[in-house]
């Protein structure tokens, strides 16, 4: 059975991105959201598919995977995955496999981008993941010039 | 050599810009048009070819009465292929399905060349005849959902019809072919050419998979991956549009109308061609395919493009209904050849190059996530519902089949009229879907919810009130409150007494703006709480809490007066001030004495928290003068001190304090925070003073969303009185754009006949400048490649840029749209989809004659066709220097135009610069003098 308005808005209260947020812009952004539910086993998405949209999981956990297949990490309720694809609109760079019976609530491209626009809360709560999981911007760009270097 | 070289290559231009003209295409599309078109040949000619050869056997072998019973056999069939491809859709990619369903139509075209040169028994002719239906409308269906997939819907009303014509061409092969090659390879060589043809159809789609780029709508859901939605959530997004509900039903009505009128021009020809055996039927319809297939082409080339664009897709609607109306209204009343061949043309060319175009183009219209199975339903579900109908109508009708045709125009015709009354609408719903409604309160949710939603919706905010997480809870009383629903009251109580320390405070803050702030029942529950609770914290704020309503007793007040602790302090002088307290009328001015002498201590405080405390009581009073006393705050180097100032002020405001208008909006322009902002509008629409609207307006161009929203309101509730001069300032090109589109945008709410009758005044200055600004942003490098224009011609496109965004505003505004900023932000997605829905939109609600003239600008054109249309627009650009272009932007009244000219005269050092900005300034106002001070200084 699908989520109401209202179930929908509640359920961002508990996602990290959105938890700064009232209740007004919750709801307009629970209509926005589709939900979609997955078998175990089923793939989500593959590296080098189109991006259109960032998951938000709201039953079930979902393994990520690296170009190879190679588990990466995995991810529960009230996570979300499939966002950085959508600002650099590049092709989805990891797998998602779900690895329960999972369901989840997507937002497209263009919804995500207005409600940056409207709430910046979310954007510094986006900066702060991916700072969190960057601790050296320049790491890879160092790496690659030694790499150049020898 | 070289001048035949030179001539060769102007022609073979001039022969390219001719084709493209011709065939309506741009610039760089021809390779893509072309894969797409070949696509549409290849696998028409393969169905056309199996049809045709499959009726034409099926009537010599079988005969036109069984007609009825195959096609409640078609029907049923189709129902079942129809469900497996909506299925499929689920799973797979329009992509897949495609090539799966060439690959079945290729092996059922080798399976029946090995048998019909035998004599096979009666079913294979009906399974030949069924699956060739079958085959036809799962590749219509499936077809241009795949095409679809790279195409916006203003590529489509452009190429659509070239790829129908591309179709129609296949036809016009396959009927040729038959009456060429019949004779000499037969019926199984004529077969096996068709299942070539479609595995070369198979080939391009492949090509097209892997080389064109795809038009991602990320608004729809599965369109590219696959739909996961249930039939039932499909269906019941359908009942959701009454559009979508009316175009299927129309095109159900158009399935029955091409089965009833079949059967009609079948009967007549198998009457006519009785005993001309079985190869002369054949051989004319064969012919008359070709014929109409051509005539198809023909307008599927040249003219159906054309006349959707000069009459309206809405018009174009029409067109079939008609048509079939003046067939029909001969063919009742007489049983000449000359009607069936006309009930052929009907259903082989108008419903073909017509109907099925409009279908495609009108299923923009439906909504995004269910336009993809529409689609489906319609081709391959409606298709055999049709048939099945029909099949049971002639049954049970026997005699009387053209009345029956006669009836169905009529209806057709009914529902065409809905739809065209309906599209534009359908179409702005349509872009609304993609709107986020960030201004809905949740009262506004519940509102547009059915009665049944709303119940079911306040059901899930009390489970959310019994969750086991505070957080939830805390959103559910929110939700409660603000819904104002005294009956949750008593269970919110409830659930707050359980609460820990924090979340009771969090509480407390919720009571505080509802309604039931001095409510006896939450009273008596804070009262409870300070009972059963010894946290300090909370016994603080509840003090504080009850203090504000006058619940303190001034003497058990006094001794806190000075108080360490701040809210002790802020309780006590609350209490002093406002104690309901029975006391004599001495005491209590020796009271409130006190207590505003303790207040102005306060707000002299070195101290943040002191001064913003001092504030919050300060917005206790009732007065204005305590809002000019917050005044002084709003520059506070603190912004929580600003905040809070910023807050009393909005609280306390009203007419009185109108001379202090001109200083909330200098704190206005000067402040970033969003809540400090707001309060200060707040503040100004309760002032409501109509002289501060154009400092409002100036102040509003930095604004973020949610605060322009706020000051569109403010000024809106101002009222008529304030119309005049909102026209002058939306004309006034010197203003900045977004303050003239604040402006206008208001004026379209308070006075909308007014703004449209001005609308061709503002706009004609300003579409005149958008193409001044592209043409040369695009040539100015060009013509001067020894200077460094960079600037100049960053300028010019910002200049483009930011005037078409006004005109788009203004088009919203007088559109009488609801919400032109979603009309704008669609204009200006990068989604080729949501654009083209955008340009649509644009089209159907604003004067032909301005969309005929900023259709180039706003329409995601190639630069070429944009330089096309400036030229065209005005002649003599290529004529002008770059020193003529820059006396040009100093004429202008425009601050913008002039700052770019005077910043280049300065960089290019050109002759008598300094004098020239001496003079201008003479006649300048002060933005512009700052400016140019700053200008000659350097």
């Amino acid at each position: 059975m699908t989520k109401s308005l209202i179930e929908k808005a509640f359920f961002l209260k508990k996602v990290r991105l959105f938890s700064d947020l009232d209740l007004e812009l919750l709801l307009a952004i629970a209509e926005k959201l589709h939900e979609d539910d997955y078998e175990a086993g089923e793939k989500i998405f593959m590296p080098g598919q189109v991006a259109n949209r960032i998951y938000l999981i709201e039953k079930g956990s979902v393994q990520i995977c690296d170009e190879r297949m190679k588990p990466y990490c995995e991810l529960g309720c009230g996570d979300y995955f499939g966002d950085e694809a959508l600002f650099n609109e590049q092709p989805r760079g990891y797998a998602a496999l779900c690895k329960t019976d999972a369901i989840f609530l997507t937002l497209s491209r263009s919804h995500l981008l207005s409600i940056i626009s409207e709430c910046p809360s979310v954007s510094v709560s986006l900066l702060q993941a991916y700072a969190h999981h960057l601790p050296c911007r320049h790491k890879c760009n160092v790496v690659n010039e030694l790499n150049g270097m020898r | 050599m070289p001048y035949n070289r030179n001539h060769q290559f102007r022609l073979s231009f001039a022969m390219q810009r001719l084709f493209r003209k011709a065939f309506g295409i741009y610039s760089g599309e021809g390779a893509h048009a072309l894969r797409f078109a070949r696509l549409a040949m290849f696998w028409a000619f393969g169905s056309s070819c199996l049809d045709t050869l499959s009726d034409s056997l099926f009537l010599e072998r079988i005969g036109a009465a069984s007609l009825p019973i195959t096609y409640l056999c078609i029907a049923s069939g189709m129902i079942a292929v129809s469900s497996l491809v909506l299925y499929s859709l689920r799973r797979m990619s329009p992509y897949q399905i495609l090539t799966i369903a060439m690959a079945i139509g290729a092996f059922v075209c080798i399976a029946s060349s090995f048998f019909v040169g035998s004599d096979p028994p009666a079913f294979f002719w009906y399974g030949m005849k069924i699956s060739s239906r079958m085959f036809f409308a799962v590749m219509i269906a499936i077809s241009w959902t795949f095409t679809d997939q790279y195409h916006d819907l203003q590529d489509a009303k452009r190429v659509y019809s070239i790829y129908s014509a591309a179709y129609f061409f296949g036809t016009i092969l396959a009927g040729t072919a038959i009456n060429l090659f019949l004779d000499s390879i037969g019926f199984s060589g004529l077969l096996i050419c068709s299942a070539a043809s479609i595995l070369a159809g198979l080939v391009e789609a492949r090509r097209i998979a892997r080389k064109s780029k795809a038009v991602h709508d990320d608004s729809a859901e599965g369109v590219f991956s696959g739909s996961r939605d249930s039939f039932a959530s499909l269906v019941k997004l359908i009942f959701r549009s009454r559009f979508a509900i009316i175009l299927l039903l129309l095109s159900l009505f158009m399935q029955l109308l091409l089965t009833v009128t079949e059967f009609n021009y079948m009967e007549s020809f198998d009457s006519a061609f009785s005993s001309g055996g079985e190869k002369a039927l054949a051989a004319f319809l064969g012919k008359c395919r070709a014929l109409i297939s051509a005539c198809n082409m023909g307008i599927g080339f040249f003219l159906y493009g054309r006349f959707v664009r000069r009459t309206g897709l809405n018009n174009a609607i029409l067109v079939t209904p008609l048509f079939f109306l003046a067939v029909y209204t001969g063919w009742v009343f007489s049983d000449a050849i000359g009607f069936a061949v006309l009930g052929l043309i009907a259903v082989d060319g108008i419903l073909f190059t017509v109907e099925d175009n409009c279908f495609n183009l009108l299923s923009n219209a439906v909504p995004t996530k269910i336009k993809s199975r529409v689609r489906i339903i319609n081709d391959s579900f409606f298709e055999a519902t049709g048939m099945l109908l029909s099949g049971l109508l002639l049954f049970a009708i026997q005699s009387g089949s053209r009345w029956l045709g006669f009836s169905l125009t009529l209806i057709a015709l009914s529902l065409a009229i809905v739809i065209r009354a309906i599209y534009s609408k359908a179409i702005l719903i349509n872009l609304k879907d993609n709107a986020l409604h960030f201004e809905q309160k949740l009262k506004d949710w519940l509102a547009a919810m059915t009665r049944r939603e709303e119940k079911e919706a306040k059901k899930d905010i009390l489970a959310a009130l019994r969750s086991s997480s505070e957080e939830t809870q805390i959103l559910a009383i929110d939700a409660l409150l603000e819904l104002g629903d005294a009956a949750a009251l008593p269970e919110i109580l409830q659930v707050g007494r359980k609460f820990g320390t924090l979340a009771k405070i969090r509480l407390l803050r919720l009571f505080e703006t509802s309604q039931f702030a001095s409510a006896s029942r939450v009273i008596e529950a804070i009262d409870q709480w300070m009972e059963e609770s010894d946290s300090p914290e909370l016994a603080k704020w509840a003090n504080f809490y009850l203090a504000k309503r006058g619940l303190h007793h001034p003497e058990k007040a006094e001794g806190d007066l000075d108080h360490p602790d701040l809210f002790l302090r802020g309780a006590a002088i609350l209490t002093l001030k406002k104690s309901k307290a029975n006391q004599s009328l001495d005491y209590a001015a020796l009271n409130r004495t006190i207590a505003a002498k303790k207040l102005d201590l306060m707000l002299k405080s070195s101290h943040i928290d002191e001064v913003s405390m001092a504030l919050e009581i300060l917005t206790e009073e009732e007065s204005p003068e305590a809002a000019e006393k917050a005044l002084p705050y709003l520059s506070h180097e603190s912004i929580l001190v600003q905040r809070s100032a910023a807050r009393c002020i909005a609280r306390l405001a009203d007419k009185r304090l109108s001379r202090f208008a001109p200083r909330l909006i200098e704190e206005l322009e000067a402040a970033r925070d969003n809540g400090f902002r707001l309060a200060l509008i707040e503040a100004l629409g309760k002032i409501a003073d109509s002289t501060t609207i154009k400092e409002i307006l100036l102040a509003s161009i930095h604004f973020r969303p949610n605060e322009r929203r706020c000051t569109e309101a403010l000024l809106v509730q101002m009222g008529l009185k304030i119309v005049p001069l909102l026209l002058a300032l939306t004309k006034d090109i010197a203003l900045p754009e977004r303050a003239r589109i604040l402006a206008g945008k208001i004026l379209g709410r308070l006075a909308l006949a007014q703004l449209q009758a001005n609308l061709i005044d503002i706009l004609d200055i300003e579409i005149e400048r958008a193409y001044f600004y592209f043409y040369f942003g695009h040539t100015i490098q060009n013509q001067y490649p020894l200077y460094d224009l960079e600037m100049l011609q960053n300028a010019l496109l910002a200049g483009y840029q930011s005037v078409i965004d006004f005109i788009i505003h203004m088009l919203g505004a007088a559109g009488a749209l609801e919400d032109p900023e979603l009309l704008v932000r669609a204009l200006h997605s990068r989604n080729a989809k949501i654009h083209s829905h955008a340009v649509e939109s644009l089209e159907k609600t604003c004067d032909a004659r301005i969309f005929r003239l900023i259709a180039p600008l706003v329409d995601d054109l190639p630069l070429e066709e944009k330089m096309a249309a400036c030229l065209k627009w005005h002649g003599d650009y290529p004529r002008l220097t770059l020193s003529e272009l820059l006396n040009k932007l100093d004429e202008s009244s425009s601050l913008f135009d002039k700052v770019v000219a005077i910043r280049l005269k300065a960089k290019l050092q050109m002759p008598n610069w300094r004098l020239q900005l001496r003079e201008q300034m003479k006649h300048s106002d002060e933005t512009f003098h700052q400016y140019a001070y700053e200008l000659l200084e350097t």
